[in-house]
Formats: structure tokens, sequence, C-alpha cells
């Protein structure tokens, strides 16, 4: 039963992608950022579709039964602030996009520095930290799979979503996960609503699952603040780190160019953070497996879909598998797409080979993306790993483009060696850090790392010569597109 | 001055609340609505956070107008 619903549902998003199709026209610039037509409503749901992944919805409540509040105030605090930050430098990105007629951050860095170097180290960047970002889709997946049909063959399981997401790309490039989202942002507040109240009415308020939870694991309610347990250095920088870093990933630089306008994008940011709202209802859900339903120690990730299963009818648990599911192969759609734009126009078309026609290009994006996605799975089948810390170590690599979009927004004096500079020190010290298990001052080490990044990037910039414009320095309101693709040819 | 306004608001005054008061608000007790403090704390500033927006979106505005 909970797998017909499961089926049904993912046949229903595919329609979705198919009807998607309407409008649209055979460009390059549609299928990769929907011909920046996006209006305020259509934009909005694509940014909350590819924002919510199932990183929410399984993750999140994982994050909590494995560590309490610590992971829960991180989590909360890091998406919160992203969205004022959002709020002022978003506007700022699509006009540079609009202006440089970008489509990816690597085109905004070539045509802003004129350096093809540059390019490329923001190309390869890219391509390794979307990588955890993958495999946190497939761990979520893998917990699904876990659940609902423990016979499958778990590789084969997310082989099939893997194929399933780029299906939509390949159907309507970037309108697919705008409008699958729809349906996958209905399921998946429905499912949230649905589990919430569900284990609020049977354990007879929130008061009594608190209580529970305080007696199983007092510490487990506030982040301790001092003594060998001390977290507040932690949560706070990752929030403040995260919360920069929210906008500057791949993906989420391409996602904003879809939007009509300015004022499209800065309307969308305004109502975010009331989408929050279902936040309540999930960490209820994870107290109370974390009072009730022991045992899933060894796979935290577990505790929402085991709160479901707990409280629910199977055909209910479908419909929150469904949503669960179709939320992670929605942002793998979405993750593949910016992967598939960055490895063709950037990586091939850019430098290695920039003569290959368009039917070469795009077999070799094709096979970018099945190698993505198949390292993602792969990682995620050897190194199982708590879902939460996954979107740490992705967020170590986004954030370091986060100073040189600043250089491109507001710096003069900002050099393309200056910036590269910065962006491989810092994504170099962040691995390090990473590999070797080091916590400078109980500091996320990806602040510690920016820091780096922010120097060099300075530093490197004012002692190499060259000054080139701002974006928000350009007085002329026309498009340089036109200019920059002759030059290009 | 009046342009440092929307950004003061918009953005400084949602950082302060949950980075700043942290060590403030970083308790169990009161309970609200059965929730622990430091979580209602959070909930709250989801609304507010957009209340901060759109007053920093009416501020820019308003200016846009005024010149």
């Amino acid at each position: 039963m909970q797998m017909f619903v499961l089926i049904i549902a993912l046949l229903v998003s595919l329609a979705l992608a198919w009807m998607s199709r309407r409008g649209q026209t055979q460009s390059l610039e549609d299928f990769l950022v929907a011909g920046r037509s996006l209006g305020t409503p259509l934009f909005y749901l694509l940014a909350v579709g590819e924002i919510y992944s199932i990183g929410t919805i399984i993750g999140f409540p994982g994050g909590i039964y494995a560590g309490g509040a610590v992971y829960a105030i991180w989590f909360l605090g890091y998406i919160l602030l992203a969205y004022p930050v959002g709020y002022f430098i978003n506007p700022l990105l699509w006009r540079a996009g609009k202006y440089y007629g970008a489509e990816t951050g690597p085109d905004l860095f070539l045509r802003h520095f004129r350096s093809r170097g540059l390019m490329l180290v923001m190309a390869i960047a890219s391509l390794i930290f979307v990588i955890p970002w993958g495999q946190l889709q497939f761990s979520g997946l893998e917990v699904l799979l876990k659940a609902f049909a423990p016979h499958l063959n778990v590789t084969l399981g997310l082989s099939l979503a893997g194929i399933l997401a780029f299906a939509y790309i390949l159907i309507a490039g970037m309108r697919a996960p705008a409008m699958v989202s729809i349906l996958k942002d209905t399921l998946l507040i429905a499912s949230i609503l649905i589990v919430g109240i569900a284990v609020i009415i049977i354990a007879a308020g929130v008061l009594p699952i608190v209580h529970h939870v305080a007696k199983a694991n007092p510490t487990f309610l506030a982040v301790p603040k001092a003594g060998p347990k001390d977290a507040m250095p932690y949560v706070l920088s990752t929030i403040v780190f995260q919360a920069l870093g929210f906008y500057t990933s791949p993906f989420s630089i391409q996602y904003n160019f879809t939007a009509k306008s300015e004022t499209s994008v800065k309307k969308a940011q305004m109502v975010m953070p009331l989408y929050m709202i279902m936040y309540p209802f999930l960490i209820i859900s994870a107290f109370f497996s974390l009072a009730y339903l022991r045992g899933l120690n060894k796979n935290p990730d577990q505790s929402f879909i085991a709160a479901a299963m707990h409280v629910l009818p199977p055909w209910l648990v479908g419909l929150v598998a469904a949503g669960a599911a179709l939320s992670a192969i929605l942002v793998l759609a979405g993750v593949s797409l910016a992967i598939s734009s960055i490895a063709a126009k950037n990586l091939i078309r850019g430098y290695l080979a920039p003569r290959a026609t368009d039917a070469t290009v795009e077999r070799w994006t094709k096979v970018a993306v099945g190698i993505y996605l198949l390292i993602s799975i792969l990682l995620t089948v050897l190194t199982p790993t708590l879902m939460l810390n996954l979107i740490n170590t992705a967020y170590y690599g986004f954030t370091q483009f986060f100073p040189g979009l600043m250089a491109l927004l507001f710096w003069r004096k900002a050099t393309p060696i200056g910036v590269g500079a910065g962006l491989v020190a810092g994504d170099l010290a962040a691995l390090a850090m990473y590999f070797a298990h080091l916590q400078p001052w109980g500091l996320n080490l990806g602040l510690v790392a920016l820091v780096v990044n922010i120097i060099l990037t300075a530093g490197v910039s004012l002692a190499t010569p060259g000054e080139r414009t701002p974006l928000v320095a350009l007085k002329a309101a026309g498009s340089q597109t036109q200019a920059v693709s002759a030059a290009e040819r | 001055m009046n342009r440092i306004w929307p950004f003061i608001i918009g953005l400084l005054v949602p950082f302060f609340a949950v980075v700043a008061l942290f060590p403030w608000y970083d308790r169990v007790h009161p309970l609200v609505w059965g929730f622990p403090f430091l979580f209602f704390w959070m909930f709250l500033w989801f609304p507010l956070t957009a209340l901060c927006l759109l007053c920093a979106w009416l501020l820019e505005r308003r200016q846009m107008e005024g010149q």
C-alpha cells in the first residue's frame, strides 16, 4: 500500500514535469535558467522547493535525535538568517547575471574578471562541493528505502531515483523542478503537519513529550554553554558561516537567475521566513521519537519515518514517504542541471574543448551528471554519515564563494589572482582541517577557512595591479551580453 | 544616512536577535506552549524576520519615490 501511493505520486510528478514544457523555447537560456522569466510565485516555489530538501524532513529530525538542541538551533538559525542576507545580495547577484548574460557562477567570474583561469577554479570547486549535497539527498532516500523496501538492493533503488531526477531535467530543464515543486511542497508540508499533529494528539500535548525528553536526555533541550560540552562557539559560528553561504552555492546562484526581475527576487525573499512555520511540528515529531521510540541510535536519521509509521495508517505513511522522496529527487534534478551547465559551458566549452560541437558538449554534459550521481550514490552506500553533518561538509565549500562574489559586487580593486588565491586557499584550508578532524577554538572550521580566504583575497588583490568597475557602480542600465558574447567568439 | 536604515532593520536586527542574544535566550525555562524557551525564541523570529524585511522593503520604496 505504501509503495503503491509512493509510485502514484512519482508518476504524477513526471506528468507535472511534462506540463511545464508549455511556453518553453529551445534556447539554452530557457533550459538553464528558465529564460529568466519566472515571476514571484513560481520563482518562490522553485526556491523553497530546492531549499527544503530531504535534509529538512528526514535529516533535521535525525540531527535532533542524535544531538538535541545543538543541531536544532544551528539548523534553524542558519536558514532563518540566510533570508535577510539573500534579501540584500540576491537582487545584486541577479543584476550581475543579467548584465553579464551569465547562467552559472563561473560565468559571472569569467565575464567580470575576464579570466578563464578564475572561471576554471570556480567551476572545479563547484563540482567538488556539490558532491556532499548529492550524498545528502541519497542518504535520505536510503532511509526511505530501508523502511519501505528492505528487500530492494539499495544501490539499485538509489540509481532509479537518480535516473528519475535526470529525467525531469531532460524533459523540461529548469522549468521542471519549478513545476514539480508544487506537488512536492504540498506533500512535504502536509506530511510534516500531519505527523506533528498526530504525535501531539497521541502524547496528549507538547508538554508530556518535552518532559519525557528532559528525563531521558536532560542536556538535549538547550545548548550547553559551559564545561566540556560547551557548544556555543560551534552553534554561533555555524549559523553565521552557513547563512553567508546559503545563496552562494553553485546551484543557488543559478536558481536566482531564473527570476524575472530584481523585484521578484526581493518579494520572494521577504516571504521566505514564513515558510519556516512548519518547523515546530518537525521538532515535536523528533522529540516524540526521542522520548518514546528507543533504539534508533544506530541510525538516528530514521526518527521521522519511525514516528510516522508509529502514528499513521499505511496509506498516509505512503504519502509522507512520497513527499520526502520527491523533495530529494527534485533537489537532485536542480543540482544536476547546475552541474551540467557548469560542466558544459565552463569546463568543456570554456576550457577543455572550445571548438566542440553542440552534440559533443551535450554528450559530455550527460556523462558529467552521470558521474556526479554515481559518486554521490557510492559515497552514500560506502560511508554512512549523519545527514546534518553532510550539510556542514557541503557548506565548507559553498561559503568560500562568498568573498569573490562580494568583490565582484562591491570592490573596485579586486583582481582575478586575488579572488582565485583566496578561493583556493579557503577550500584547501577547509579540506585540510576537515580531514585532520581539527576544530580550531571550537568554531566551525569553515569559518576559519573563510577568514583565510578573505585575507588572501584582499591581500593579493592589493598586491596585484588592475581595477574593474564593481557591479554596484555600473551606471549603464543596458546589458553587456551582446558585446561579451561577440568578443568570446 | 537614510539609505542605511533598511539595512539595519532588515539585516542587523535579525542577526542581533539570533546571534548576539544567544547567551540570554539559550535556556529551557520558561516553557512556552510546552517548548523550551530557546525553541520558542527561534519560532518567534520566523514571522519577526519577515516583518523586518517588509519594513526594509517599505523604507526602500519610500526612498525610491522620494528621489
